[in-house]
């Protein structure tokens, strides 16, 4: 299912306190079975555009198309269930959105207002519970009983229980430590192999980018103003400081060794790939 | 509701925003007790001009006001109907039963109407030209005597003061939330009684429970910078009454000599 | 040197759990020092800063703090010295403005208006908020509010100031705003810090890091000592420094390189010997 924006503008109201962080003629298309990054300064717009996807938002003028559906100004809040279905939102401190008596029944509650029955609800939450690396025991027990890095799987396992086409995850590691970071990214990594899922990844984390993602936006004040893949963003370093979005740390490495002398092509993304690229680069010495 | 709340400050630099929050307050209420002293058209127009005065010294458009009044306009037709149909004397116009169209009747309602307006007016001036910070502070200098009688003032003040720094916090909050439930399948404000409260509980749950996170978090914090209650506590914020207070309050003093002198 | 803070055979359990939170904790932070803790969530490093100022009451064993041992006669005098930045920038927020935030702590203390005025001035300066000393906490962003946090503790001249996971919820502009604050406020008061995270990088530059593993001190060492573990460190949920990885990959490629930990810069420096030896 693509998701295509053809000119859209949003605008918030005058006097909210998101006034300004609206978004302005972005027109971008995301594919289907695409593993995409939206990059950009907090206040760039990129929550903006990913309230977009399931018409949380409605532009205030252009359109988006949702695999079968156009939203314009004009759509009707009614009758959007359905293409909230195919699009499951992960937001930011998604633990925040758990509410039910037990794990088993919150993550149910997705499917069942998309009709799913009962029983087959308690069989999603069954078996999504496994897929984000949970026990199953905790099936039965209070969502607040949890660790905030097992609520966090709960609510995702809550969103995957409606079994979107399309995950849209709004920094989905924040104040996990790393190894919960490491663990949460390779799940992501491997619904989009196997289920073919498509992700639409916001993130700060440059390493997420490079190492996950195949296509990146890059947001400013509301404007898309660069997309292309991870390689083509990260070709120009001086652009990305200029910009002060970061780099992988393997290309700030790469960079600074560029500045000793040493020359990548292409530039590397991943430490294996440095690493292919330095040893031939090391004399002899390297190998005593 | 972001309107309701936070929509209400008119920020500016006026004379009537740099008056201090307790005048302010005390001098609304002093207006509306003054109000009752009309009662003939000399005296209204008076009060009318008064008060289109001060707003045009607060310098905020009168379509503010003017706003301040809508949601209130059953009400006060309401009443003033009322007063139109039961009160008689002077010439009877029109009579059916309980009901007398009068000419007394006509001019209570007249009055009435005049004095709900003014009040709305003056109440408005004082919310668009005073932040609730400001209020909040001027509430707490005001019931100051009350601590002689060990009514807990100061915590009062700072409850209200926590409060009203954490509605943005909390409206931001409920936002995320519904986003994340709307994303989940919920529909808020649609269907019937049932179904609308039912779609509530979603959004109320996480809410209590990241309010109780948000007070847990706090109350720690407030300990580990000392905070121990107790009157021992000195104050940042000091209100300090300035020459335009005693201004207006010799305003408000000669305002009502001269009800006095017009009143019937 | 005097010792900031001084634990010694610290337990701590919490009322709803037979196992012990804090298990034998022992070490000393000198004045001046700055010491990271790290370990992964649950492994026992906030409970231990709530230890530190009297939050929480240990089950046995000493804290010393300043110079003073904590107790129920001390632990106000102890919270003067020692100020905490919390991980969530909005919850330790109290005041209604950036000003009256930073004066809250004043406030408890007593101090008299006028030194109050002048304290939060300098505060503000220091932190570089004082054009926003009149907004309102909705205003700003998670950088800000945790730069107002650490301002409202520094108008309480202590000597000593935790970071307990305070950037673990900001974006990487947010990161770098308050870290550079409390690098520059340790040149200009001395102060002692102690910084709590699993951020790998501000733990990198630590005098001395913690290592923290299911409550109980696993290793107490330099950044070079702690990062030489390597791919150790992901098995304690922590991440591994970026040029420990190389290091790795290019050995396993067949390429030597010294034992121990090199940082990025060194590392960069030493392949660039071998590079220029071609």
């Amino acid at each position: 299912m693509d998701i295509t924006f053809d000119h859209v503008d949003f605008t918030y109201q005058a006097g909210t306190p998101f006034a300004g962080d609206g978004i302005k003629d972005v027109s971008v298309t995301i594919h289907d079975g695409s593993y995409t990054a939206i990059i950009g300064h907090t206040g760039s717009g990129k929550s903006t555009l990913l309230q977009h996807l399931n018409a949380l938002l409605k532009p205030t003028a252009g359109s988006v198309t949702i695999g079968d559906f156009t939203i314009t100004k004009e759509t009707s809040n009614k009758n959007l269930k359905p293409l909230r279905q195919k699009v499951g939102m992960v937001f930011q401190f998604a633990e925040n959105q758990l509410f039910e008596q037990t794990v088993a029944r919150d993550i149910a509650f997705g499917p069942k207002n998309f009709g799913v029955s009962d029983a087959d609800a308690q069989d999603l939450a069954k078996r999504m519970v496994k897929l984000v690396g949970l026990p199953e025991d905790v099936l039965d027990k209070s969502p607040f009983d949890l660790s905030g890095g097992q609520m966090r799987r709960v609510a995702i396992a809550g969103v995957l229980a409606m079994q979107p086409e399309v995950l849209v995850l709004d920094e989905p590691t924040a104040g996990l430590d790393p190894a919960g970071r490491h663990e949460m990214m390779a799940m992501f990594e491997r619904l989009h192999r196997e289920q073919g899922l498509t992700i639409v990844l916001v993130t700060h984390q440059m390493d997420d980018v490079a190492d996950y993602a195949d296509h990146v936006l890059v947001m400013e004040q509301g404007h898309l103003i660069k997309t292309g893949s991870p390689r083509e963003i990260f070709a120009d370093p001086a652009w990305l400081q200029e910009k002060q979005l970061g780099l992988p740390t393997t290309t700030q490495m790469a960079q600074d060794l560029v500045n000793k002398g040493f020359s990548f092509n292409p530039m590397p993304l991943t430490e294996q790939e440095l690493a292919d690229q330095l040893v031939p680069q090391l004399g002899g010495a390297s190998h005593e | 509701m972001n309107k309701l709340l936070l929509g209400r400050y008119v920020p500016g630099d006026s004379w009537v925003h740099h008056l201090d929050p307790r005048t302010k307050l005390l001098a609304s209420f002093y207006y509306i007790g003054i109000i009752f002293l009309a009662n003939n058209w000399q005296t209204y127009l008076l009060m009318f001009i008064v008060t289109l005065f001060i707003i045009y010294l607060s310098k905020i458009n009168i379509s503010f006001f003017l706003r301040g009044v809508r949601p209130l306009i059953w009400l006060i037709l309401f009443t003033v109907t009322l007063q139109i149909l039961f009160s008689r004397g002077g010439t009877v116009y029109f009579h059916w039963g309980w009901f007398w169209l009068t000419e007394y009747g006509l001019i209570n309602g007249a009055y009435i109407f005049m004095r709900f307006v003014l009040i709305i007016f003056m109440s408005t001036l004082l919310t668009l030209t005073t932040q609730p910070l400001s209020l909040a502070d001027a509430v707490e200098s005001l019931l100051k005597p009350l601590k002689l009688l060990h009514f807990p003032v100061v915590e009062l003040a700072l409850v209200l003061q926590i409060a009203l720094r954490f509605v943005p916090t909390l409206m931001d909050q409920t936002t995320k939330i519904m986003n994340a439930q709307r994303a989940r399948g919920v529909d808020f404000g649609t269907g019937n009684i049932f179904q609308q409260m039912k779609a509530v509980v979603p959004l109320l749950i996480p809410l209590f429970v990241s309010s109780f996170t948000t007070a847990e978090d706090l109350a720690t914090a407030m300990e580990s910078r000392g905070y121990q209650g107790g009157d021992n506590r000195t104050k940042f914020r000091v209100l300090k009454y300035h020459n335009s207070d005693i201004i207006a309050g010799v305003f408000m003093v000669a305002l009502t000599v001269a009800l006095v002198l017009l009143k019937n | 040197m005097d010792n900031a803070i001084s634990v010694s055979h610290l337990n701590y359990h919490y009322a709803d759990s037979d196992r012990l939170a804090l298990n034998d904790i022992n070490f000393d932070v000198a004045a001046g020092e700055w010491v990271a803790i790290i370990g992964h969530n649950g492994s026992g490093k906030s409970t231990l800063a709530k230890n530190l100022n009297g939050l929480l009451a240990p089950d046995s064993g000493t804290v010393e703090v300043a110079g003073m041992t904590l107790s129920e006669d001390t632990v106000w005098d102890i919270r003067s010295k020692i100020g905490i930045v919390f991980q969530n920038p909005d919850n330790q927020f109290v005041g209604a403005t950036v000003a009256d935030d930073i004066a809250f702590g004043l406030e408890n203390r007593g101090v008299p208006r006028p030194e109050m005025v002048e304290r939060v001035k300098d505060a503000l300066a220091r932190v570089k908020m004082t054009d926003f000393a009149d907004r309102e906490p909705a205003r700003l962003s998670g950088g800000q509010k945790q730069r107002v946090a650490i301002a409202g503790i520094i108008a309480q001249q202590p000597e000593i100031i935790i970071l307990d996971e305070s950037t673990s919820m900001l974006d990487p502009a947010g990161r770098q705003e308050v870290l550079a604050t409390i690098n520059q406020l340790r040149d200009e008061l001395g102060l002692t810090v102690l910084s709590i995270t699993h951020d790998i990088e501000e733990a990198a530059g630590a005098h001395r890091i913690i290592l923290l593993n299911d409550g109980q001190i696993k290793e107490v060492g330099t950044p070079e000592e702690i990062f030489a573990h390597g791919s150790e460190l992901l098995e304690l949920g922590l991440d591994v420094p970026y040029a420990a990885k190389l290091k790795e990959a290019l050995s396993e490629r067949g390429v030597k390189l010294p034992d121990g930990y090199l940082n990025e810069e060194r590392l960069v420096d030493y392949l660039w010997t071998l590079h220029s030896t071609m």
